[in-house]
């Protein structure tokens, strides 16, 4: 009897055909994904609660049956601040600096500035509505624990998943009972932890085992080999983001692929220049300029996002290509040109099978 | 009787005070989506809870209250911080 490496128990408990996680924030990618046989999970951080029903049900349609996600930034602390207070405590010397970056290059000032989140309880509360409301079969939180809602969830058929960065993190979601754990390395984009994926996958999936829970290895990962990898380390799967921005289907403009596809591992850096916290990114003018000499340090969170929203917005809709940017992990090494995320999908189902009998056809010495 | 700030307002939200937690140190990983933007941020807290304890909401999102942040992350100007419970970890007893 020959048993396949690639149908694991993320297979058996979810339907899915091949053990491939999809996070993108296209919902063309998800149904593509998810149509292909893996799972896509829609990050719906942005979107408003009647968005994201609206979001839910055109997968919906195109999916039928098949298992697909919703992930939401869930917040896991929050600072209280009086807006002028905190605005009076920004130097005039990055004052300056800003107000220098926008007129040199340009950059006008927006219409629109979008004022900072004041009810960010209220607005996840509105969406895991939404979620559970509409039996979405997994609800992934992405960066706060979901454990509180967790029984409310399986109430409703939802499957309840959480990003650890730090093994701590994974043994509270696992002793909470979290259906699925995702163990995100350093390698990732965007919110990385400081854990490299080699070190951490292993250590939670120990922790995991014979409780219930399933880990999905996550950062870093673009490709067959390291599927087949991360399975031998003990996870149920793979969570896959960056790799997803690059195919036809994902709605990341076309000068941000082309980017992604020329962009080498250690080209994507994290910068603190959007937020005052380290963000994966890839290369842009605006996060070079904070790197220059003579540029000042960036200011600490919430200042640094204070300071910069006008720029940003400004960047944004002047559409200056050369100044935007967009999260990425160190697995853009494994874009290499613009595909059908399907043909992403069979493509690292091949390289594992290839991975799994070279191994297989190794001689024991 | 507590402040209550102002973003708290109309979210549904229980502020309490529970002694056995005052005073005590902990660690704490918080975080939040960047505003405007799709990506997030963690940071890690160091510091002493004050006792008070947030509930948000029906199942209850509990929260608890650092102060003390003299070991908190240097680039944090706030005194206080609400961190998800599920993510604080006591120093007296709970270093994992």
């Amino acid at each position: 009897m020959t048993v396949d490496p690639l149908h694991t128990q993320l297979c058996d408990e979810y339907g899915c055909e091949v053990p491939i996680v999809a996070f993108a924030h296209t919902k063309d990618v998800i149904a593509a994904v998810t149509n292909a046989g893996g799972i896509g999970v829609f990050g719906a951080g942005s979107r408003t609660p009647s968005e994201l029903r609206s979001d839910i049900s055109w997968i919906k349609e195109r999916v039928g049956n098949k298992p697909f996600g919703v992930d939401l930034l869930m917040p896991a602390s929050l600072a209280e601040g009086n807006r002028e207070d905190l605005e009076a405590q920004i130097p005039q010397e990055q004052r300056d600096f800003v107000a220098r970056l926008m007129a040199e290059n340009n950059i006008p000032k927006p219409k629109e500035v979008q004022p900072p989140d004041g009810q960010m309880l209220k607005h996840a509360r509105e969406s895991l509505e939404v979620i559970f409301d509409e039996k979405v079969p997994i609800f992934a939180s992405g960066l706060g624990s979901p454990a509180f809602v967790k029984d409310e969830a399986h109430a409703h058929g939802t499957k309840v998943w959480g990003l650890v960065g730090l093994p701590r993190q994974a043994r509270r979601q696992i002793e909470a009972g979290v259906d699925v754990v995702i163990a995100q390395g350093y390698d990732s984009g965007g919110h990385s932890g400081t854990v490299g994926t080699f070190t951490l996958v292993p250590e939670v999936v120990a922790m995991a085992e014979g409780t219930g829970t399933l880990v999905l290895a996550a950062g870093g990962i673009s490709n067959g080999r390291q599927l087949a990898a991360s399975i031998t380390m003990g996870a149920a799967g793979v969570w896959t983001g960056t790799i997803w921005l690059a195919t036809h289907e994902s709605a990341t403009e076309m000068f941000i692929k082309q980017r992604l596809i020329e962009a080498r591992a250690e080209d994507v850096y994290q910068s603190r220049a959007m937020s005052g916290k380290p963000i994966r990114q890839l290369p842009s003018k605006y996060g070079d300029a904070w790197k220059q000499p003579g540029a000042p340090q960036t200011l600490q969170m919430p200042l640094q996002g204070m300071l910069v929203s006008e720029v940003l917005a400004g960047i944004k809709e002047a559409h200056m290509e050369d100044w935007m940017t967009s999260p990425a992990g160190q697995s853009v090494v494994g874009i290499h040109e613009i595909r059908p995320a399907a043909e992403v999908v069979y493509q690292m189902v091949e390289e594992a099978q290839d991975a799994f009998d070279r191994v297989a056809g190794t001689p024991v010495a | 009787m507590t402040n209550e700030p102002q973003e708290f307002l109309d979210q549904d939200i229980r502020i309490t005070f529970d002694e056995s937690l005052a005073g005590r140190p902990v660690e704490a990983d918080g975080g939040a989506p960047v505003p405007g933007g799709q990506a997030g941020f963690r940071t890690t807290f160091k510091g002493r809870l004050t006792g008070r304890r947030l509930a948000q909401g029906d199942p209850p999102w509990l929260w608890l209250e650092l102060a003390d942040l003299l070991e908190a992350p240097q680039d944090f100007e706030h005194a206080h911080v609400w961190v998800d419970e599920a993510y604080v970890y006591f120093l007296d007893e709970d270093r994992r």
